[in-house]
């Protein structure tokens, strides 16, 4: 019952966002799909999805769209070169969306052919990982070079936004909600935030969470602390920002490189002390992932909250 | 145990419907403070009394502590996301007439 209704009210709302007149309306849709979506998770007995689904998807990923939004909204010199461009745009977004559901439908109707049963692999071999929990022994043990490149991703994205940000010279733009409840309050959420960050980390090595998890929510807390006005800690240090920055993938890279010296293979953890360093690699993943994330948001030219009305950029759908 | 049993579903449709309602003000209230209103007053109201339903039913304290805590912070985000957006509500808008802020 419940899933029935989830798997015909996520379409429902994934159209929404599709043809939502305005730009808000789709935003907030958004919202609501990445929420849907994580209880779509946790139905299908994905908590780690779900979790991750939750906090980047529908969280961090509406805030970045709200901010992206309150930037459009600012006015712009007339004339936009990719109006002539809609309609040869949109023939190609249904073209390349048409074609990723083919492929899609493809994958659903090929019948499975268990080659490997991955879980049981997986539950045989996780005593040799280090930790007790699959979805972690995956991500940092056996598929070790995903999770290194998608760090490596993330970190790429950033740095080009980063770039971009610089070109902008008028980020100075007051992006400030100021009120003393949310003074009062923060000083009560953001500790137990931070609380909820490092207890996500560490169940990562037997039960659900992990970096990723961890860092979505630290990421929300420095998005709270900047949208509430406070000066953050080594703001204006661009060293101490590059070196959060790398740590991470760094922390990842030199870790992963010991066993090289005793002539190992890369990113293979030393038998005896596996789970000291996947747990050594997920903390400074976090604290990486953190800033990577909060990076991207503040990348973005602030948006203008002052003598606006916030009902324009109207889209054709 | 029967009146236990009786007591709970009473509680958890009863919190069902203060949703219900609650939503029913979303969609039908006309202006940003009153949603905002049904929003914070009658949704915290049907969380609480779902809370209180499931409560019975649980069998590891922490769990039950872990729900109590979730209902208060929920009171505490949704109050202080209320506040905040009526606050820029009414700095855009003194007329206070139009589309919901996000929260």
């Amino acid at each position: 019952m419940i899933d029935l209704l989830l798997a015909l009210t996520l379409p429902l709302v994934a159209l929404g966002v599709l043809l939502a007149r305005e730009l808000f309306r789709a935003v907030v849709m958004f919202i609501a799909f990445g929420l849907l979506m994580a209880l779509v998770w946790v139905r299908l007995q994905a908590p780690d999805l779900a979790l991750a689904e939750a906090a980047i998807g529908a969280g961090l990923t509406g805030v970045l769209l709200l901010d992206a939004l309150g930037h459009l909204r600012q006015p712009h010199p007339p004339g936009q070169p990719l109006r002539s461009l809609l309609p040869l745009l949109t023939i190609l977004a249904l073209v390349l969306a048409g074609a990723l559901g083919l492929v899609l439908l493809g994958a659903l109707l090929e019948p499975l052919q268990p080659s490997v049963n991955l879980p049981a692999e997986v539950a045989l071999h996780i005593e040799a990982s280090g930790v007790a929990h699959p979805v972690t022994a995956v991500l940092l043990a056996f598929r070790a070079w995903d999770t290194l490149l998608e760090v490596a991703v993330i970190l790429v994205a950033v740095v080009v936004g980063l770039a971009l940000r610089f070109s902008h010279d008028d980020a100075a733009a007051e992006s400030r909600v100021s009120s003393p409840l949310l003074q009062g309050m923060l000083s009560w959420l953001l500790p137990l935030m931070l609380l909820v960050a490092l207890y996500l980390l560490w169940i990562g090595s037997y039960r659900s969470g992990g970096a990723f998890q961890a860092a979505a929510v630290m990421a929300a807390m420095l998005v709270l602390l900047r949208l509430s006005g406070q000066q953050l800690p080594g703001q204006n240090h661009p060293l101490l920002l590059r070196a959060g920055l790398v740590g991470g993938l760094g922390t990842f890279l030199l870790l992963g490189s010991v066993q090289l010296l005793q002539g190992g293979a890369f990113l293979a953890w030393p038998e005896q002390l596996a789970g000291a360093f996947i747990l050594l690699v997920e903390t400074a993943l976090t604290f990486s992932l953190a800033l990577l994330l909060y990076a991207l948001f503040e990348a973005s030219p602030a948006p203008a909250r002052k003598g606006h009305p916030p009902r324009t950029g109207d889209q054709p759908s | 145990m029967m009146l236990i049993d009786l007591l709970r579903a009473l509680l958890l449709l009863s919190g069902a419907l203060f949703f219900l309602v609650g939503t029913l003000g979303i969609l039908r209230f006309p202006d940003t403070p009153s949603r905002i209103h049904a929003l914070t007053k009658v949704d915290n109201l049907g969380l609480g009394l779902i809370v209180l339903g499931l409560l019975p039913g649980v069998e590891h304290w922490p769990v039950a502590i872990k729900m109590i805590l979730i209902w208060l912070l929920a009171i505490a985000a949704s109050a202080l996301a209320g506040h905040l957006v009526v606050r820029v509500c009414r700095e855009f808008r003194p007329s206070n007439a139009g589309e919901q802020q996000d929260d």
